[in-house]
């Protein structure tokens, strides 16, 4: 009997120590998640608001970048224009959009890949110029309808300019397709050019501005005819 | 059978009054200390303000780009730049920009002197590329300093 009482008795106490224990766990459950709530605010810390700044720098950066880019761009038109107003145009033209090309490249970070037509007048013949600024070498296929002979293809190492001539049997629209391959892709692009008894000059450029998170990429053909 | 009534009374009285006192008092202490803690943390973690956007540096940024591209399109930068007349160019920008931008330019190539530009300011520096005038090919750039006037 007395060892049944003292097993009882010590059942209850176990009973109302177990259930103190709960309310301990309980209050301790509140602690234990508080260290976990803040430990997760501590890790996440870095990360709260930065997306909608790196956005926001990035949306700036953008703007920047378009506006070099429209820059650089529109001086490409430019140097035709100029290149027009020399007596070797072919030559001045050549030298002028690579030095300028190098000084772009060189000065920030911008891929810029070209092509330059001048067609003389004289003799329907004309002259391809490809100048690559893309930081890389590429496989280059030049192709010209109704021309002799109807394509080139050649490799070129960047920060190089290569020249190619070409004969047209018409007088009209030559269209000149530019094909080349980088990164394990071909790209293709294709531009007119006309042919006649008078001047004509074009430039075609590909030209991309780098910054910390974003780039900007235009492509733009400028046509001189004189 | 069992335990007695007065046994049992007698432990059970003796565990309320033991455990009568952590059951409020502890709880609501460690409820208290949880809040506290997490509430210490946010604002500590978020004591600093989410960064200001600087609207007024990339503000600064538009109006120099602006103010070059106006001078290109007028037809006067490029002009400027093949007869490397800063001086004339720091004028005609003056004329532009707001009276607080307080600015410095270089007509250069790559490496642009930066004597004038103070070293304790902000300073936003905007390239401009000119590639010639009329029949002239140049190839240089405009560098714009542009700080806010303190």
């Amino acid at each position: 009997m007395n060892m049944t009482r003292e097993y009882n008795i010590l059942h209850k106490g176990m009973r109302i120590e177990g259930e103190n224990r709960r309310f301990y766990s309980s209050g301790q459950m509140f602690i234990i998640a508080s260290i976990l709530i803040v430990t997760a605010l501590l890790a996440l810390k870095n990360l709260l608001g930065v997306y909608s700044t790196f956005e926001e720098k990035r949306f700036e950066e953008t703007l920047d970048l378009d506006s070099q880019l429209k820059n650089i761009k529109n001086e490409f038109g430019y140097i035709l224009g100029i290149a027009a107003l020399q007596n070797d145009v072919n030559g001045s033209g050549i030298r002028f959009f690579y030095n300028f090309s190098n000084f772009i490249a060189n000065d920030i970070d911008a891929r810029i890949l070209y092509v330059f037509v001048f067609v003389n007048s004289s003799n329907q013949a004309f002259g391809v110029t490809t100048g690559n600024l893309l930081r890389e070498a590429i496989n280059v296929t030049i192709n010209a309808t109704n021309s002799t002979p109807t394509g080139y293809t050649f490799i070129m190492n960047s920060s190089f300019n290569t020249s190619r001539e070409f004969q047209s049997s018409i007088n009209g629209t030559i269209n000149i397709t530019l094909t080349y391959s980088r990164q394990n892709s071909n790209i293709t692009e294709r531009f007119p050019i006309l042919v006649s008894t008078i001047r004509s000059a074009a430039i075609f450029v590909d030209a991309r501005v780098h910054g910390e998170n974003a780039f900007v990429r235009a492509k733009e053909i400028y046509n001189k005819t004189w | 059978m069992g335990v007695s009534q007065k046994e049992n009374g007698f432990v059970e009285g003796v565990c309320k009054r033991r455990f009568s006192a952590p059951k409020g008092y502890i709880y609501t202490l460690e409820v208290l200390i949880a809040i506290s803690l997490i509430l210490v943390s946010v604002v500590f973690i978020f004591r600093n303000p989410p960064a200001k956007p600087e609207f007024g540096i990339s503000t600064m940024k538009i109006q120099g780009l602006q103010a070059l591209e106006y001078l290109d399109n007028k037809g006067d930068l490029k002009n400027l730049v093949f007869q490397e007349n800063e001086t004339e160019l720091e004028n005609r920008i003056k004329n532009i920009l707001p009276i607080e931008a307080q600015f410095e330019t270089e007509i250069c190539n790559f490496s642009c002197s930066a004597a004038n530009v103070p070293l304790n300011e902000t300073v936003i520096g905007i390239d401009y590329y000119a590639s010639g005038y009329k029949e002239n090919y140049v190839g240089k750039k405009v560098r714009l300093w542009i700080w806010r006037r303190s």
